[in-house]
């Protein structure tokens, strides 16, 4: 038989056993969706959190936090030492983060976590406002009463009103609302940005908290390719000035765009490893399935394959055309499950905003498993029919 | 055409006693004749024909067809004599279900690899009287003209032998009369044509008749 009309028989197999060939091909339609939609949607969604990232944080950014030493090692004096000794250290932003402190506006009363940061918050962390001013260097040496919103919080605390010029209170202590933050979303650890409250560091030291210390820093470089160099020569100045012996653990932690990078690719493993493998399992299954209900097909088909191997059918071609079946079943259900997955994963990348990495490859493995699929499962039903004694058959 | 020396076949299931179904038949047809082949059930005739229609092999004995030692062959050279050199025709008809007449016919030349497939098999079942019926399902032909659909599918290769178990045993007596009619039609022009009936009238109208009994040929009678 020709390829052709091995195709031709096959398809007419198909129509005449509508039912047979649906839940033959339902797993492999619903396996190929599922890796393709979730190949594409892990693509975007590391695609979308490396970009939320980048912009955040940056690709010639360090981030310097307390750690090990417990609150009061980290000083700002330390972070003069590090720009005056190092050159390519071109800004950085004094930090000092606050959690549980109380909101009151009017009869509104929230728990919140006061940010604090420096006038240089707005070049270092690349987020400006979108209404009002952002600090000053005076509000830092003032130490002023004054605070930035996110839009969410602004809207919460104000609805429609403009928030500037008002007061609110921060662990009963009056601030004004200066600016209103540009949004930012939600952060790769899950915190809604656009509800923080930013106060001048300064302000968090003396009037809050009334301390010396800084809990964290962020540490820009003048090239992103000299990050991580510059990021040990940061380390060393840090042991140094904390008198750390050599072998002892630093008393900070450091967090460089490789590093998080690398968290990146290991949240959205379980996107783009874990569900796909789990996608495979299912086309295990379908294989399963159809390889056993081509079995009992066999069985039924008892008298075709007697009647053509009387009629000349070699073993070869009655394996070949049991072969192309489960094949055909698998390559038109694989080629549905390539359009659902692309229209799941377009809609549900719609709905959560990301967008959608369906490239070639992808599709490509998702044919590639289809066919596996097809030839794995046929191999058996195959063999048996080539096998099939025509005398017994016919009887 | 056909020569069989000593052959034997026995069958044997697990917990039954061996079956020796052919014992030791001597058995010569030549080129265009049409053999009628007799006997009670059981007596051994279809397992016979399946041999001599290269679907089962003989335990013993020496089988040359067309110049062919049956024993020398592959299963692939067995498959393309089952194509080219012999056609079947069965009590069942065996016509594909949910498959036009036509392309029941088609089935051989398919396996033959042959060229205008359809315009030979429309052919074929002219042959048989069947022009009017090329897209009709096996379902909805009678049973005569499903044995027709059947003895074209036979015919559409030009096979040299036409081997029929019981072709007429699933049919009333004017059909019989009718598929009787078209082997001595084909026969006329020149195929070998061997088939077994209970009937003996319509075996009267073969030009030999083949007595078989307990696994042994009894007469070779014309």
């Amino acid at each position: 038989m020709n390829r052709k009309l091995l195709l031709a028989t096959s398809l007419r197999t198909m129509s005449r056993h509508k039912l047979r060939t649906f839940f033959m091909g339902v797993g492999v339609t619903v396996g190929v969706a599922t890796l393709l939609a979730t190949r594409s949607l892990g693509g975007g969604f590391e695609q979308a959190l490396l970009e939320k990232v980048d912009r955040m944080f940056g690709l010639s950014s360090i981030m310097l936090n307390d750690g090990g030493g417990g609150p009061g090692s980290f000083k700002i004096t330390d972070l003069e030492a590090i720009e005056e000794q190092i050159a390519e250290v071109v800004a950085w932003d004094p930090m000092l983060v606050v959690g549980g402190r109380e909101l009151k506006y009017q009869d509104i009363n929230r728990q919140v976590t006061i940010y604090g940061h420096s006038e240089r918050g707005e070049e270092v962390w690349n987020r400006g406002v979108v209404e009002g001013e952002y600090f000053s260097v005076d509000d830092s040496a003032s130490a002023a009463r004054v605070t930035l919103i996110g839009t969410r919080m602004a809207e919460a605390l104000f609805g429609e009103e403009s928030p500037i010029g008002e007061q609110i209170l921060l662990d009963s202590i009056p601030f004004f609302v200066k600016g209103v933050l540009e949004p930012l979303g939600i952060d790769p650890h899950g915190e809604d940005r656009d509800l923080d409250v930013h106060v001048p560091t300064a302000t968090v030291m003396r009037r809050l908290l009334n301390v010396d210390y800084i809990t964290s820093a962020k540490v820009l470089v003048s090239d992103p390719a000299i990050v991580e160099e510059t990021a040990e020569r940061i380390a060393s100045i840090l042991r140094q000035r904390h008198g750390i012996l050599e072998g002892e653990p630093d008393d900070f932690m450091m967090f460089t765009p490789k590093f998080i990078r690398q968290r990146v690719a290991e949240a959205s493993r379980a996107l783009k490893v874990y569900l796909p493998a789990a996608a495979v399992v299912v086309l295990l299954v379908a294989a399963i399935v159809i390889s056993s209900i081509m079995l009992v097909a066999v069985r039924e088909r008892f008298a075709e394959v007697g009647l053509r191997k009387a009629l000349g059918a070699t073993d070869g071609a009655i394996g070949l055309q049991f072969l192309a079946e489960a094949l055909a079943v698998s390559l038109a259900s694989g080629l549905v499950g390539v359009l659902l997955g692309f229209v799941a994963a377009k809609i549900i990348a719609a709905k959560m905003g990301l967008p959608t990495a369906i490239d070639m490859p992808t599709i490509a493995l998702a044919f590639a498993a289809a066919v596996v699929v097809g030839l794995l499962s046929g191999l058996l039903p195959a063999r048996q029919a080539a096998r099939l004694d025509p005398v017994e058959a016919l009887r | 055409m056909m020569h069989l020396r000593g052959i034997s076949r026995s069958f044997e299931r697990p917990g039954e006693e061996r079956l020796d179904v052919l014992k030791g038949v001597d058995f010569d047809v030549d080129s265009g004749e049409f053999v009628a082949i007799v006997g009670p059930s059981g007596s051994g005739k279809t397992t016979l024909m399946n041999i001599m229609g290269l679907l089962d092999r003989p335990d013993a004995g020496e089988y040359e067809l067309a110049g062919q030692p049956v024993s020398d062959l592959t299963a692939a050279e067995m498959a393309r004599m089952r194509n080219r050199t012999l056609g079947f025709v069965f009590q069942q008809f065996h016509l594909l279900p949910r498959t036009t007449a036509a392309e029941n016919v088609e089935l051989p030349l398919i396996y033959s690899k042959a060229r205008e497939t359809r315009s030979r098999a429309i052919e074929a079942l002219c042959r048989v009287g069947l022009e009017d019926r090329l897209t009709h399902y096996p379902s909805e032909l009678s049973a005569g003209q499903q044995q027709r659909v059947a003895i074209a599918r036979a015919l559409v290769n030009d096979p040299e032998v036409i081997l029929a178990d019981e072709p007429t045993g699933n049919l009333d007596r004017s059909s019989g009369e009718q598929v009787m009619g078209l082997f001595a039609e084909l026969n006329d022009n020149g195929a070998t044509i061997l088939f077994i009936t209970h009937d003996e009238q319509l075996a009267s109208k073969a030009s030999r008749v083949v007595r078989f009994e307990d696994g042994h040929l009894l007469t070779q009678s014309n």
